[in-house]
């Protein structure tokens, strides 16, 4: 043996092997990929019985948790399953499929003034695939910005912002939350991912992204405090804990507020107020470089940090339990408006320039503790917020319901909320009577004219489901109008409104078997007709 | 006596714990080794390798017994590590006090270590990754061959190039 060779062996022993952590985490993938396996004659995915038994179980806490309303019930519930994996379109459209199988299908859209457009999606390999167009050019051919991900892990959705100039930051949470940026100029650059101490992030939901007009972004994300796999591979998450990272524009991302490996589970999140949040908090990072939180769960809380994560303020704004993932805007003078549940009643609160106590009031009882809320706010201050409620004196389906999603005693309703006037409009419904509509979201332009999009239809597989959007102003609508064609399943519209006012609604929808992604683009009431780019 | 890989992997596949336990236990370092030869990261070869296992047990159906279950691994082990940094992913862990802009825990970093590890890593990746497997993850030039995919002679080339090349840069080094 060589000196070199000597040495080299050396070396090798030096290094300590891989841990017992790491191992035993080997050992519980290894089997549960085994057991997968043997479910298929030939080791395909099909599940065995044991495991469908399990996903079944699943299935009947995700219903559950859903009458709380909140979003880390598909987490459960899929995980549950033993394992996530896009649907069929014939399934969705056959059968119809809870919210967490529609949040496969969810694009995430991003536009500006010049043009510049990106919508992001997880593809049916598992990948996040993207298309974009730089200002006045065309669409580019759709790339994967990830590779596929893996099945056990895939995400249920994407999380897409656009700062100044289109820089576009796109994030997915997997086995942990990856942030990847995207530039007219230069492209997709390199993936960073942000991963938890124990190498686990609590599954799968989006990151929370906000980006300011310096160009500054803040991510948010939950980190699951234990993940226990039953012997059929499922999980369930023990408790979840924030975790802030921010990136300056051309830096690298820092994390502000962490959990530490050596400390207490939520010890460092305590710092915010946040450790008690059972929902996904809402983030937005101001003008002035802090960072405002909003989270629910036993109660409602709002907290600020600085740039170095030090709490400039914490208030519980809600003693009261929230059962629904709470909304927040910051508007350029430092107004800070978010909306939450208590009971099923939608509260509203305002903090005025950013100091001082909230001011809160009951806007509308949607009648639902599960509302899908969703808030836009434009630098004015200027809000909307969108979400599904109760059609009262229209019946429901009779249980068990063949297809859940398609209840026609859901409508969605709308309200806009004036800076200067520092007032909501009433409600008002957008959807007609005696149809099921979901997945309201909402986007305001500078000028203050709102956006919303949404699914309607009976999802009976009978091709009529369509995308309707509705704009308006100081609670002024106009009625709504399709911008797809009618069809079996288009779902989960996203939604992207420049601040000149150009509008663009991405949604997925089936080609025969496959699903493809549409884009419609709207000035005014006028909508392009649909174009599929991935 | 101890049982074959074969008798394992059939055990593992009639749905026996004990065998897969077993032949995890016996491969695993293996996995990882592999994968941390080739990444020169812990962290991230926790993770290659535990997808690697997880994609092997989960394809054991596929496995032909009559082959050594050893190098099969191993090549899918490298193959994912090897996906891994072609996808340039950068890890940036939230606890990591070091890369979090805190100070890094004191380490009794040996000089001659760190000398070569240095060498090491200017080794272009073809020499290197052959230079890690061999005395790093422990595997023969033989093995090399499977988990490359390449000629057992054009594994020995490269082994005996990456091995002058680090001899003359520790004597440069000095």
């Amino acid at each position: 043996m060589t000196d070199i060779e000597r040495r080299l062996r050396d070396l090798a022993r030096s290094i300590p092997g891989p841990s017992a952590e790491a191992a035993r985490g080997a050992r519980i993938r290894a089997l549960a990929a085994l057991r997968a396996s043997a479910g298929g004659p030939d080791g395909s995915d099909r599940p065995p019985a044991r495991r469908r038994r399990i996903g079944k179980r699943g299935m009947l806490a995700l219903a559950g948790v859903i009458v709380a309303g909140g979003a880390t019930a598909a987490a459960i519930s899929t995980l549950g399953g033993g394992g996530a994996s896009p649907v069929a379109c014939q399934v969705f459209a056959d059968r119809g499929a809870g919210p967490q199988q529609l949040s496969f299908y969810t694009p995430a859209a991003g536009l500006d003034d010049s043009g510049n457009a990106v919508v992001a999606w997880v593809a049916r390999n598992g990948s996040v695939q993207a298309a974009t167009r730089t200002g006045s050019g065309d669409w580019m051919a759709p790339r994967a910005v990830s590779r596929p991900l893996p099945k056990r892990y895939l995400p249920y959705s994407v999380a897409l912002v656009m700062g100044p100039g289109g820089r576009s930051t796109l994030g997915w949470t997997s086995k942990a939350v990856s942030l990847v940026d995207w530039t007219p100029r230069t492209g997709w650059g390199r993936p960073t991912i942000l991963s938890a101490p124990s190498g686990t992030t609590a599954p799968q939901i989006a990151p929370v992204l906000s980006v300011n007009r310096r160009g500054q972004a803040a991510v948010l994300f939950s980190v699951a405090q234990a993940v226990i796999y039953g012997s059929g591979g499922g999980a369930s998450i023990g408790g979840t804990f924030p975790v802030l990272a921010r990136r300056e524009p051309g830096k690298p991302w820092r994390t502000v507020l962490s959990l530490s490996g050596k400390n207490a589970a939520g010890t460092a999140a305590s710092r915010a107020g946040t450790s008690s949040w059972f929902f996904v908090p809402d983030l937005v990072l101001g003008d002035d470089s802090t960072t405002s939180i909003l989270g629910s769960g036993a109660g409602v809380a709002f907290a600020r940090l600085s740039p170095e994560g030090r709490r400039l303020d914490y208030q519980e704004v809600q003693s009261e339990p929230g059962p629904a993932a709470p909304v927040l805007g910051v508007g350029a003078r430092g107004d800070v408006v978010g909306a939450w549940m208590r009971g099923t009643n939608l509260v509203a609160g305002e903090q005025r320039g950013g100091k001082g106590p909230w001011r809160t009031r009951i806007i509308a009882n949607p009648g639902l503790y599960d509302i899908f809320l969703d808030f836009a706010m434009n630098a004015e201050g200027d809000a909307v917020i969108a979400y599904r409620a109760r059609a009262r004196g229209v019946p429901g389906p009779r249980f068990p319901a063949r297809s859940p999603t398609a209840r026609p005693d859901r409508i969605i309703e709308a309200l806009t909320y004036s800076a200067s006037a520092r007032r909501w409009s009433g409600p008002t419904r957008l959807s007609p009577l005696g149809s099921p509509a979901n997945e309201p979201r909402v986007a305001i332009d500078a000028r203050g004219a709102a956006t919303v999009a949404w699914v309607e239809g009976p999802n009976n597989g009978r091709g009529s489901t369509r995308i309707m959007v509705a704009r308006g102003r100081s609670g002024r609508w106009s009625s709504g109008s399709a911008v797809s064609a009618p069809a079996p399943d288009p779902v989960s519209p996203a939604l992207a409104v420049a601040p000149g006012g150009r509008a663009m609604v991405a949604w997925t929808g089936c080609r025969g078997t496959t699903a493809a992604t549409y884009v419609s683009e709207g000035m005014g009431t006028a909508w392009t007709s649909p174009r599929v780019i991935g | 006596m101890t049982q074959s890989d074969g008798d394992l992997v059939a055990g593992a596949l009639s749905g026996s714990d004990a065998a897969a336990d077993e032949l995890l236990a016996r491969h695993w370092p293996l996995a990882w080794w592999t994968a941390y030869s080739i990444l020169g990261d812990r962290t991230t070869a926790d993770d290659v390798a535990q997808e690697a296992v997880e994609r092997a047990f989960g394809s054991l159906a596929r496995f032909d017994r009559s082959r050594p279950f050893r190098p099969w691994l191993a090549r899918i082990a490298a193959n994912q590590a090897l996906n891994a940094r072609r996808t340039g992913l950068r890890e940036l862990p939230v606890a990591d006090p070091e890369r979090n802009g805190h100070q890094p825990a004191p380490e009794a970093a040996h000089e001659q270590r760190d000398e070569l590890m240095t060498a090491l890593r200017k080794l272009p990746e073809a020499r290197r990754v052959v230079v890690a497997l061999r005395y790093f993850g422990d595997l023969d030039t033989s093995e090399i061959a499977v988990v490359l995919d390449l000629p057992v002679g054009t594994v020995s080339s490269r082994l005996s190039r990456a091995l002058a090349e680090l001899r003359g840069l520790l004597e440069v080094s000095r």
